[in-house]
């Protein structure tokens, strides 16, 4: 650690000694760094470098597109020989002494690709690409820069984004999954927590219970919860039917992946299901950390339980329940392998279509990268105001014990 | 010494290696296609001792064309893989034209139901070929539709509400809203087509395309209608009477009739102006970038061996798709064997009576979109067939005026 007053003493400034640390701290700092690097390595290449990239390729048009560097040889008239031979994939003897100025070796040449007014022609020896392009009377020879054709497109992705219906309906069912899932998490969570802080029976076997459902992988639950939801052999429906007996009721089985209006509510059931147990358990933690003396004094003062609930452990949890709504928030909003499995697409008539699985469809089904990255560029400024919000505001109402 | 023995073994591997070219084959072929595929390269390799064939599964035909968007953005494509046409016209660019570099008998000999021409080009051979057939359970349906009005006459009258609880328990036939081939083969079969030959002006909501719709929305009463394959609801023992899936599903079908204990038969499709019937199922391409010359003749030399008559017979006897080439379906050996295999039979003649395949426009990806969105609203009776399709040819409009 930096400690003022260490090591060789600089020049006096504005009356003020400037000290630099000893060499004993640099040599520390260089080895933390390189404990830390491994780390830095990884969070590098798998989040920041993806993460400024998205926000460079949202502004551009992106195709796998060979196209034309600089020119190297324009040939005017004549240019027939050219290209009855470039057609049926050979090259022109005069193409191939141009090329060999540039390094190719003539075996090492081939036609790669053949249009009606455009060539590809590649060196084996250094992977060069050349393209050569009827442009009227001429035919031009260029050296191929990249496969990517990335063209400046400003705000268009953006624009795109907007005005695609598919992003509009997965903006909504995004917005609604976090709206419902979120709070409904929270409060069975506390509900849930606050039973487990009670000195019960078989609190530990409660506790490992209420986890499990978080350290199961997402494609085994999403999986057993198919089962679960299936409309003739799901167990939820036969639950409801049970239940519809015994009041007498008239149960119409429900399809609930099938069904545009129940999609929603089967994901939001199942991942309350899934995270409910993890957050109860952050909560109880909370919980337990309080200290005991705030509730003897409320005791001694005649308090009841609920006003010792209300009065000391939920102000004194805001910490804890301010950290799990602002990690399941942001969680909940990329939402996307669960829906991938539950629905194996976007849900019956997309109603399960959130804005990571819009992400993926775009960039990996139908390779609209630009767009992707736009779609997704909005998702992380939605979470960004969202998180900034909370930070600022609604952490205002949170007590921390001192 | 040992220094000697070490030269001499790494200079051995040397001239081992001298003179052999290695290909990677990218394919999504699993479980006994996966087997037959490694036979036949296996074999391949033995018949060319100079080539390695490096095959790559890359899990199902998702994961497939996600690996590859990335593979050729990233400008590291294998040297051939499997891919359906919509994902070509996404790279076409990054293909060699076949007919550079394998032989013209071999491309003359491809059927022309499955010869396809992107932009002026050849870059695929057909690989992995289904067609459209309908499967019936011979309990429920004696008689297998021959036309449209057979149809929907068998499927509304064995569609029936046992429970009396509002919901179908039976169906007369099913759909999956994933799968809006059928629809186009309904289009085609009534003399209709997405774009017009030229494809400047969208059609699909012409007479033949509201006819066709209008056809669909009126089965649609008496099916089921899920996500999930058809042969799930079969397995669960739910009486669907008949339903129109790819020949490549018989496997699947027949082992989930087996499994729920009701008997299962293939016919030819029912027909309206024509037997029309769309082929499924996926291409061989090679990918020009990144590989040399030796590398593109040795994949090419690979689709010859592949589209040879007895390893054709052999892929299709063990994987049950179609085989792809005039010598091959019209050869002894395949006849030889459809007499033995009456369902083999029928799904051949299914395609010679009219087998048609992708709409080759650059944009099909996203059209093909648009047509699962609208083709599930169609099956759900979500707006009238007019008004669904009048809105679908217009989302189509600006995808290929985009």
């Amino acid at each position: 650690m930096w400690e003022a007053g260490e090591g060789k003493a600089l020049p006096r400034l504005f009356s003020m000694r400037i000290r630099l640390p000893k060499k004993r701290y640099w040599q520390e700092t260089l080895e933390a760094y390189l404990f830390l690097l491994p780390a830095l390595l990884v969070l590098g290449v798998f989040t920041f470098y993806p993460f400024v990239n998205a926000f460079v390729y949202s502004l551009y048009e992106i195709r796998t597109k060979t196209v034309p560097g600089p020119v190297i040889y324009v040939l005017e008239g004549g240019i027939e020989a050219w290209t009855g031979l470039l057609s049926r994939g050979r090259l022109p003897e005069d193409l191939v002494q141009v090329l060999e100025k540039y390094g190719a070796a003539r075996e090492d040449l081939w036609v790669r690709l053949r249009q009606s007014s455009r060539w590809v022609i590649k060196d084996d020896g250094t992977q060069q690409e050349y393209i050569v392009v009827k442009e009227g009377d001429a035919l031009r020879v260029y050296q191929a820069k990249t496969q990517w054709a990335m063209d400046f497109a400003g705000w268009n992705n953006f624009i795109q984004a907007f005005r695609d219906p598919d992003f509009s309906k997965a903006l909504r069912v995004t917005l609604g999954y976090v709206g419902v899932s979120v709070p409904v998490t929270l409060l069975l969570a506390l509900l849930i927590a606050t039973l487990l802080n009670q000195a019960v029976f078989g609190r530990a076997l409660f506790r490992l219970v209420n986890f499990l459902p978080y350290i199961t992988p997402v494609v085994a639950i999403t999986m057993v919860w198919q089962w679960i939801y299936d409309r003739d052999f799901g167990l939820l429906n036969y639950l409801l039917s049970s239940i519809a007996k015994v009041f007498g009721a008239k149960f119409s089985l429900l399809d609930w992946l099938n069904d545009a209006n129940l999609a929603l509510p089967a994901l939001i059931i199942m991942n309350v299901w899934r995270f409910v147990g993890y957050q109860a358990l952050i909560l109880l933690a909370g919980m337990q950390g309080i200290d005991r003396e705030y509730y003897e004094a409320a005791r001694v003062d005649g308090a009841s339980g609920f006003q010792v609930w209300r009065r000391i452990t939920l102000p004194l949890l805001t910490p804890q329940i301010f950290f799990v709504f602002i990690i399941s928030m942001i969680g909940s909003f990329k939402i996307f392998q669960e829906v991938l499995i539950l629905f194996m697409g976007p849900g019956p008539q997309k109603s399960a279509l959130t804005i990571v699985y819009y992400v993926f469809t775009k960039a990996f089904d139908s390779g609209h990268y630009g767009l992707a990255s736009a779609a997704s560029v909005i998702l992380f400024a939605i979470i960004f105001v969202l998180s900034l919000f909370q930070l600022t505001v609604v952490q205002r109402g949170v007590h921390y014990e001192r | 010494m040992k220094r000697v023995f070490l030269a001499f073994v790494l200079g051995a591997f040397g001239v081992l290696a001298v003179g052999q070219v290695t290909i990677s084959f990218w394919h999504a072929m699993s479980g006994a296609h996966g087997e037959a595929l490694s036979y036949l390269i296996q074999k391949f390799q033995q018949e060319n001792p100079g080539i390695v064939v490096d095959l790559v599964y890359q899990g199902g035909y998702s994961a497939l064309q996600q690996k590859l968007i990335a593979a050729v953005a990233a400008g590291q494509p294998p040297t051939i893989a499997q891919q359906y046409e919509n994902w070509t016209t996404q790279w076409l660019d990054a293909l060699v034209d076949l007919d550079l570099f394998v032989p013209k008998q071999v491309l003359d000999d491809v059927l022309p139901q499955f010869s396809e021409i992107f932009e002026g080009r050849i870059v695929t051979v057909p690989f992995n070929k289904s067609i459209l057939v309908f499967y019936y359970r011979p309990d429920l349906i004696p008689n297998p539709p021959k036309t449209w009005e057979e149809y929907e006459a068998i499927a509304c009258s064995l569609a029936k509400d046992t429970d009396g609880d509002g919901v179908l328990d039976q169906f007369g036939t099913a759909f999956r809203p994933p799968n809006p081939e059928i629809f186009l083969t309904f289009l085609v079969q009534a003399g209709g087509a997405i774009l017009s030959p030229d494809w400047k002006e969208v059609t699909i909501n012409n007479a033949a395309g509201l006819e066709a719709a209008e056809f669909a929305a009126r089965l649609a009463k008496c099916a089921l209608i899920q996500s999930a394959y058809i042969s799930d609801a079969i397995q669960k023992g739910i009486p669907i009477g008949g339903w129109i899936d790819t020949s490549a599903g018989y496997p699947y079908n027949m082992n989930a009739a087996r499994t729920a204990g009701v008997p299962l038969a293939v016919a030819p499709l029912p027909c309206h102006k024509n037997c029309s019937s769309m082929i499924q199922g996926t291409n061989l391409a090679i990918f020009g970038v990144n590989q040399s010359k030796a590398q593109i003749e040795a994949a090419a030399k690979l689709i010859t061996f592949l589209l040879r008559e007895d390893n054709i017979v052999y892929w299709a006897q063990k994987t049950g798709y179609l085989p792809v080439t005039k010598t091959a379906i019209y050869g002894k050996l395949w006849q030889d064997y459809i007499a033995q295999h009456p369902e083999q039979k029928i799904m051949t003649d299914q395609l010679l009576a009219g087998g048609f395949g992708q709409l080759l426009h650059p944009k099909y990806m996203d059209i093909r979109n648009v047509l699962i969105t609208y083709w599930e609203l169609l099956l759900k009776g979500q707006g009238t067939p007019k008004e669904l399709m009048d809105a679908l040819a217009s989302e189509i409009e600006s995808i290929i005026k985009g």
